[in-house]
């Protein structure tokens, strides 16, 4: 009887959450984000954040080409993380309080589910549909929002969730954590990307310090939204199918001794 | 360390305290933006610094944002990748975990 409930409660449940997500993805606004639009880099600036993001986006793409003929099921993988990344750095999300909209970056999720490099191509592809097709980002400065955004989200989100595990942590708090300040370190990326190409004459570390003010009222909170996003998928993740997961970061993945004892996962 | 997930938890939840701290103290001095209420932040902080360092933005290169054709390519684009991912993550996750259940 209780089982039967839980059924029902869970298929309702699931049903609701998909229609409204559904409406919010049916009826979108344009998406008001962080992303650094067409023509506000010089050229100068544009160019040195094209040549860093080409080194990470190349090795990427050699690791994809090599892991998919090692890895079975690792193509859905990737159209999972894909699609994910571009539909979340797509979502603006109101902020309360500071009445602000903004959107998480979805790449420390992508890091964890694919790996850091890899995730790096997938976010450079979905900012590149992004700034082509819908009027979001810019093609002058898509060095600099991969940079930001693939790069620094991918690989500080991979990071903190691999030194999280190490720590012990179990799998939801070091996924919370990598998407926490996998997204912060986005955000702080762009106004670094920002003060070092318009600060002129004045202090490069004082526009930074003010342009990062101006992000922390919408990406503080964001930022926690993110984390819950990205321990929530992880954890659903690794219940369902572990050996998915152990297969790209295997030592991040093995049980902690929380996890052992049945503790919080 | 025994105690280093404890540790790294609290840790978290410092963050997380201090975040939401930030959040409601500095939402108080935030400027209106060109936007207004509501306004995203690549308007109310990357345009306005851009701005006032005399870089306009321009024209995107594809300009889609034109009457409702914007409205259109996000809802085509979130379409698509909400089909793509639904897809994938019922072949990955859904029909291997009912397979794996059904072999016992």
């Amino acid at each position: 009887m209780l089982n039967k409930r839980y059924n029902w409660f869970r298929t309702h449940i699931l049903l609701a959450l998909v229609l409204v997500l559904g409406l919010l993805f049916l009826c979108p606004t344009p998406a008001y984000a962080m992303h650094i639009a067409e023509g506000i880099l010089p050229a100068s600036w544009c160019a040195i954040w094209y040549a860093i993001a080409a080194i990470f986006v190349v090795i990427g793409i050699f690791i994809i080409r090599r892991k998919t003929k090692e890895i079975r099921g690792l193509m859905p993988l990737l159209g999972i993380a894909g699609a994910v990344i571009f539909l979340i750095s797509v979502f603006p999300v109101p902020v309360p309080v500071s009445g602000s909209c903004s959107h998480p970056c979805g790449t420390p999720l992508g890091a964890i589910l694919v790996g850091p490099f890899i995730s790096t191509v997938l976010g450079a592809l979905a900012l590149l549909i992004q700034a082509l097709f819908l009027a979001h980002g810019g093609i002058s400065t898509w060095g600099a929002n991969i940079v930001s955004m693939a790069l620094v989200g991918s690989f500080v989100g991979f990071g903190v969730f691999v030194l999280f595990r190490k720590l012990n942590a179990p799998i939801f708090v070091a996924a919370f954590a990598a998407g926490l300040f996998g997204d912060w370190a986005t955000y702080a990326t762009t106004s670094f990307e920002l003060a070092s190409a318009l600060h002129g004459s004045g202090s490069l570390w004082g526009m930074f310090g003010a342009i990062a003010v101006a992000f922390a009222p919408t990406q503080l909170p964001l930022g926690i939204l993110e984390g819950l996003f990205t321990g929530g998928v992880v954890t659903l993740v690794y219940q369902r199918r572990p050996e998915l997961l152990s297969r790209i970061i295997p030592r991040a993945f093995k049980p902690v001794s929380s996890v052992a004892k049945g503790g919080s996962q | 360390m025994k105690n280093s997930g404890i540790i790294a938890t609290a840790v978290v939840i410092i963050f997380v305290a201090l975040a939401i701290w930030g959040w409601l103290a500095l939402s108080r001095q935030l400027p209106e933006g060109a936007e207004g209420r509501w306004g995203g932040v690549d308007v109310n902080v990357i345009e306005k610094y851009a701005t006032e360092a005399g870089r306009e933005p321009s024209e995107p290169f594809i300009n889609t944002d034109q009457g409702d054709l914007l409205l259109f390519v996000f809802a085509l684009g979130g379409a698509v990748g909400g089909f793509v991912a639904g897809y994938y993550w019922r072949r990955l996750i859904s029909e291997k975990a009912e397979r794996r259940r059904a072999a016992g």
